[in-house]
């Protein structure tokens, strides 16, 4: 008899959903807009920071510098001042966040036998002033700055020393000096494991897909609070039928929909994205579903907490919402928060949830290396659940 | 059936100095197989009362029991077979008539073939077939009520609370819903009917009267108006306002009660008729007719409320 | 006329007022927000755990591990060489290492370092010996931040040697490692970092979530505001009686406006205090700015709140729309950073000139002479926006709903 109530539940929220045409719309196809909305916004290797470039040089080198810079990927140079103030203002205005100072006597260094000399105490003919109010995009510009200046000036040098004798003055302990000066002590091979090319989208898809789940959790959590605005809880609560009955054929119908959800985000992440997905398929759906699971015990609870409709949509809010983006991993790790910032994730599934997602798609990780995760999202499921269970009352107030 | 004793409800905190006492101390008995009627104006503590008897409030003191179980501690057993009708509309606005009488039945598993007759008996019965398939927020407020009463009665329960079933509701539809109420009483149900219409209540086999949360009488239609004291007259007069000011100064009158275009003066017996003609003409009222009517239990309650509160005022006074 | 207004604005402020949870939750969960975020994201990036295999074992190749370990970002894991030896191929134990942490107390490894045979000798010779650096890749804040402080300290580390080794055998003595990691960094160019000069991420998280915080609170409280009414069937009531629409606008905005406000300053305050990122700019032009920017956000409120039938419908559609929004407001990445599509579509966002305003203003000293353009924008998204709430509220008056 349990079973039919929590059926009829079910199928009564399924028809209320189902109804409202606005309602279905978003809660299916709502988290997969978002993902390939935003991904797309915000999957963005940082290209083309806005450069400016005051010159006082004025020589071809320089000029041939600047080509190099602005064939980066990176740097896009906007335009060129003549003055401090020139540049000062553009910064202040936004429309620029990196400046390119080269000095006078830039060539002046890479060519004659006094310049070369100085290589190797003073610093270099150029410098450069950053906009360090976002700091990831700016350190990236930075160093794409320095490395392309820095790898000119080498090559400069080494065309110099591998000119013959006749052509410069150079004496031959200079021209070991600064062969020695150019050679870079350790050669450093990089590779990076899981997203070999560096691809921002790689990254956010899957955290995104995590991020975009909580649409569910948040739903759910004014279902209670609905039935009482519109007097059917009193009805439901003078019936036999139990008040476990009532919750799980509630949240019977958000899940599926979340399940959907997840497969249409799946499908939208390797055919649209083409974001490789190196674990299992089924286990990864299983623990979709934990995760799900999980946001829904909290969006209930809160249902069942809060009274007023706008309460608990707002606490939802704050819960979900709020720290989603910054705080689930998916811009900045959690690793590096400090401690009591982390405990407090503690209770967020939407961490867990972007480690499953990142592991299973980019790391292809398996159920034990995910255990802690796991582990987290079942405490707050069946923990969520039970006490949800406990505080609701099949009572008028 | 139903036994309360002392059954009370407060709501508010008494620090914070809103606390109401929505019923007090309500101690009463119904037998099995009786039509009781709870009768009292709005705030009299009627919805709250049958809150508490469906088990879906929790009484701040006192207890209760249905057929021996107790309200608190056995409500889910008592929930089995009970019939509840809510005040305000309880059922799902955008589900049909046919989509919640179907949940219903899932909830108090009526099932199969028992399921269609049932439901096909009460479409029957408020006459709703026609409107099966229609979403109920699009029923008027008597199909609503209709669809209430189903509701509560698809599992054939022995005890039916119904909260003003025909608040709200047309004449006829009144007339068809309390035709429906008989036959079920008939039939062996103790219902328990809350109403604010006096003229349902006589047709009740007791009832309740309740104020300010308190039971101020309990007995059959008959007994109660043997509480009024006396005889009503019935005024048919122009001016009935001043009427009413000067019948009042008057001190043989016990109560007087404007009624539209009547005015009720409740006099101790027929020998004030006169006394009161002369009055009357004696401040130029131009009488059109004054006539002894049966006092009906609406008399019967505002005179007692009347009463009541004139024994209260005296104790505060007393204690002023 | 402004009676009307007021008298709106009051009731509606006792509806807050009777529903004071929500205020507080409103209010005080807002502020805390901003501040777990602050805190969170302004952690410096360090004790990022690193496992070396030191293939060489001469005293260089411990030197630069010594050198690695000793700075603040990277931290040696000197259990993660043991777990080459319960793998076949090397494959799979970096796979180990780099994954299978859990994020509170063995979060994963981030870089591995392999330091080749002959290392040392190498090094000193100038033969450029190779280093091969893997990274975790699922983790790219933390794995380009270990990038870049290894590639800094190997370089830094086998110019010393390389220098010191030049010396070793002749009259001269050779420099000490200061004395050439000193003249290293004179030969490094000359880099100036304006705005938030210890490259604080919490400089940009923090101002991003407050005018994230402010955007939620005006389009929420005005859209729940406006759909209870609705759902309840008292916004008929409304219209039925002799208010005009305009003022019905401006009577429920007065107290969305207030709480926005309340919360604002608050935030204010606690970016000052807690974050030390004070107003730069004139405090007087951002709190008029804000004022001016609540206006239109709240419009965007109750135009969500007319199209939904009811509240939760009005929650969904925030959720996505406040997704959008922020995107394209810059809160994560820049702006600048996107494709040119987006960048232009971006002006259509109030919260897009709203963030540019309390950028400008907190972190460096703009005035209206840079910022008129988004004063421009807002106005004029102001009146579009509340022209169709308007449009709306006069449609429901001859609509049956």
């Amino acid at each position: 008899m349990n079973q039919r109530h929590i059926y009829a539940i079910a199928k009564k929220e399924w028809l209320h959903i189902i109804r409202d045409p606005m309602t279905i719309f978003l809660l299916a196809i709502g988290p997969v807009l978002m993902l390939l909305l935003i991904s797309y916004a915000m999957a963005t290797d940082i290209t083309d920071v806005p450069t400016v470039i005051y010159d006082q040089d004025q020589s071809d080198l320089s000029a041939n510098l600047v080509t190099q810079l602005d064939a980066s990927d990176v740097l896009n140079v906007t335009d060129h001042v003549n003055n401090t103030t020139g540049y000062e203002d553009q910064l202040e205005q936004r429309k620029a966040r990196l400046v390119v100072i080269i000095e006078d006597g830039f060539s002046d260094q890479l060519t004659t036998t006094q310049g070369l000399e100085s290589i190797a105490t003073s610093a270099p003919r150029f410098s450069f002033v950053i906009d360090g109010t976002d700091p990831l995009s700016a350190e990236t510009a930075l160093e794409t700055a320095v490395n392309i200046s820095g790898q000119f000036v080498r090559n400069q040098l080494n065309t110099l020393v591998e000119q013959p004798q006749t052509e410069t003055a150079m004496l031959p302990e200079q021209r070991q000096r600064l062969r020695q000066q150019l050679r870079a002590p350790v050669d450093i091979h990089t590779t990076n494991r899981f997203n070999p090319d560096l691809k921002a989208i790689w990254d956010l898809v899957p955290a995104m897909i995590a991020v975009a789940l909580v649409l569910p959790g948040m739903s759910i959590s004014t279902v209670i609070a609905r039935e009482r605005s519109q007097g059917t809880l009193e009805t439901l609560v003078a019936t036999p039928i139990s008040k476990h009955a009532i919750l799980m054929g509630k949240a019977f119908p958000y899940v599926l929909i979340a399940l959907l959800n997840v497969v249409l985000m799946y499908i939208v992440a390797r055919a649209v994205f083409g974001v490789p997905f190196r674990g299992n398929l089924l286990v990864y759906f299983a623990l979709s579903g934990l995760y799900v699971l999980a946001t829904l015990a909290i969006g209930l609870l809160f249902s069942i907490l809060i009274k007023s409709i706008e309460a608990a949509l707002w606490a939802s809010m704050m819960f979900f919402l709020f720290p989603g983006m910054l705080l689930s991993g998916m811009f900045f790790p959690v690793d590096v928060f400090p401690f009591i910032v982390k405990l407090e994730t503690l209770e967020l599934p939407v961490v867990s949830g972007v480690l499953i997602n990142r592991g299973m798609f980019l790391q292809g990780v398996s159920v034990k290396d995910l255990w802690w995760n796991i582990l987290l999202l079942l405490i707050i499921a069946v923990e969520g659940f039970e006490i949800a269970g406990r505080l609701f009352k099949k009572r008028i107030a | 059936m139903i036994q309360t004793h002392r059954l009370s409800r407060t709501f508010g905190k008494r620090l914070r100095r809103n606390q109401i006492t929505a019923v007090d101390s309500l101690s009463l008995t119904i037998p099995q197989g009786e039509l009781f009627g709870l009768v009292g104006p709005d705030g009299a503590g009627k919805t709250t009362t049958l809150r508490m008897l469906a088990g879906i409030l929790k009484p701040t003191t006192g207890n209760a029991t249905i057929s021996d179980h107790d309200i608190v501690d056995e409500a889910e057993t008592i929930k089995q077979s009970l019939g509840y009708m809510p005040q305000q509309f309880g059922l799902y606005q955008d589900l049909t008539v046919d989509e919640n009488l179907n949940f219903i039945c899932d909830v108090f598993n009526v099932v199969g073939a028992a399921r269609e007759h049932r439901i096909h008996e009460l479409l029957d019965f408020t006459n709703l077939h026609e409107f099966r398939q229609r979403r109920s927020k699009h029923l008027s407020g008597g199909m609503q009520k209709k669809l209430g009463l189903s509701a509560a009665l698809v599992h054939k329960p022995n005890l039916l609370l119904l909260d003003e079933p025909t608040t709200g509701v047309d004449p006829v539809a009144r007339r068809e819903f309390w035709d429906i109420l008989t036959e079920l009483h008939a039939s062996g149900s103790t219902i328990v009917v809350s109403t604010p219409y006096m003229d349902e209540a006589e047709r009740c086999n007791r009832v309740g009267l309740m104020y300010e949360g308190k039971l101020m009488a309990c007995d059959t239609p008959l007994k109660l108006k043997q509480l009024l004291p006396g005889v009503v007259y019935a005024l048919r007069a122009d001016d009935l306002l001043r009427a009413e000011r000067i019948l009042k100064t008057n001190a043989s009158v016990l109560d007087v009660q404007p009624y539209g275009d009547i005015l009720n003066i409740i006099v101790p017996d027929e020998s004030h008729h006169r006394q009161l003609k002369e009055q009357l003409s004696q401040h130029d009222i131009t009488i059109h007719s004054l006539r002894p009517t049966p006092p009906r239990l609406e008399e019967v309650f505002i005179y007692l409320v009347r009463q009541y509160r004139k024994d209260s005022n005296l104790q505060q006074e007393q204690f002023a | 006329m402004i009676y009307r207004i007021l008298n709106i604005a009051w009731k509606d402020l006792l509806h807050l007022w009777h529903n004071r949870l929500l205020l507080i939750l409103v209010i005080f969960g807002a502020a805390t927000e901003l501040l777990i975020v602050g805190w969170a994201t302004g952690a410096p990036v360090d004790d990022l755990k690193m496992v070396v295999v030191d293939n060489d074992q001469t005293a260089i190749s411990e030197g630069l591990i010594e050198h690695l370990r000793q700075t603040d970002t990277l931290k040696l894991n000197e259990d993660g060489v043991d777990v080459f030896d319960n793998h076949d191929n090397e494959a799979d134990a970096v796979h180990d290492l780099f994954t299978g942490g859990n994020f509170i107390f063995n979060p994963d490894n981030i870089m591995l370092i392999e330091i080749p045979a002959g290392f040392g000798e190498q090094l000193k010779t100038g033969q450029q010996p190779a280093i091969e650096l893997t990274l975790n890749g699922a983790n790219s804040l933390a794995s380009t931040t270990a990038r870049r402080v290894a590639e800094e300290e190997i370089y830094k580390y086998g110019t010393v040697i390389m220098v010191q080794h030049t010396f070793s055998g002749t009259e001269s003595t050779a420099p000490t490692e200061i004395q050439i990691l000193t003249q290293l960094e004179q030969t490094q160019p000359d880099i100036t970092v304006k705005y938030n000069e210890e490259l604080d991420r919490a400089h940009y998280t923090a101002p991003s979530e407050a005018a994230f915080v402010l955007y939620i609170i005006a389009i929420m409280i005005a859209a729940f505001m406006l759909a209870r009414e609705r759902e309840y069937g008292t916004f008929e009531q409304l219209l039925v009686m002799p208010i005009r629409p305009i003022e019905i606008i401006i009577g429920k905005a007065i107290p969305a406006l207030l709480v926005g406000y309340a919360n604002f300053l608050l935030v204010l305050v606690e970016m000052n205090v807690v974050f030390d990122i004070p107003v730069r700019g004139s405090l007087v032009l951002l709190l008029a700015l804000a004022a001016g920017y609540l206006f239109v956000e709240l419009g965007r409120g109750f135009m969500v709140a007319m199209v939904s039938r009811t509240q939760n419908q009005a929650l969904l559609i925030i959720m996505l729309v406040a997704f959008v929004d922020i995107t394209f407001a810059g809160y994560a990445v820049p702006v600048e950073s996107m494709p040119r599509i987006m960048q232009l579509l971006s002006n259509l966002f109030p919260i897009r000139h709203w963030m540019i305003i309390l950028r400008g203003i907190l972190q460096k000293d703009v005035g209206l002479d840079i910022l008129w353009p988004q004063l421009l924008w807002l106005m004029g998204l102001g009146i579009i926006i509340n022209g169709i709430t308007l449009w709306f509220f006069r449609r429901s008056l001859t609509r049956q709903e």
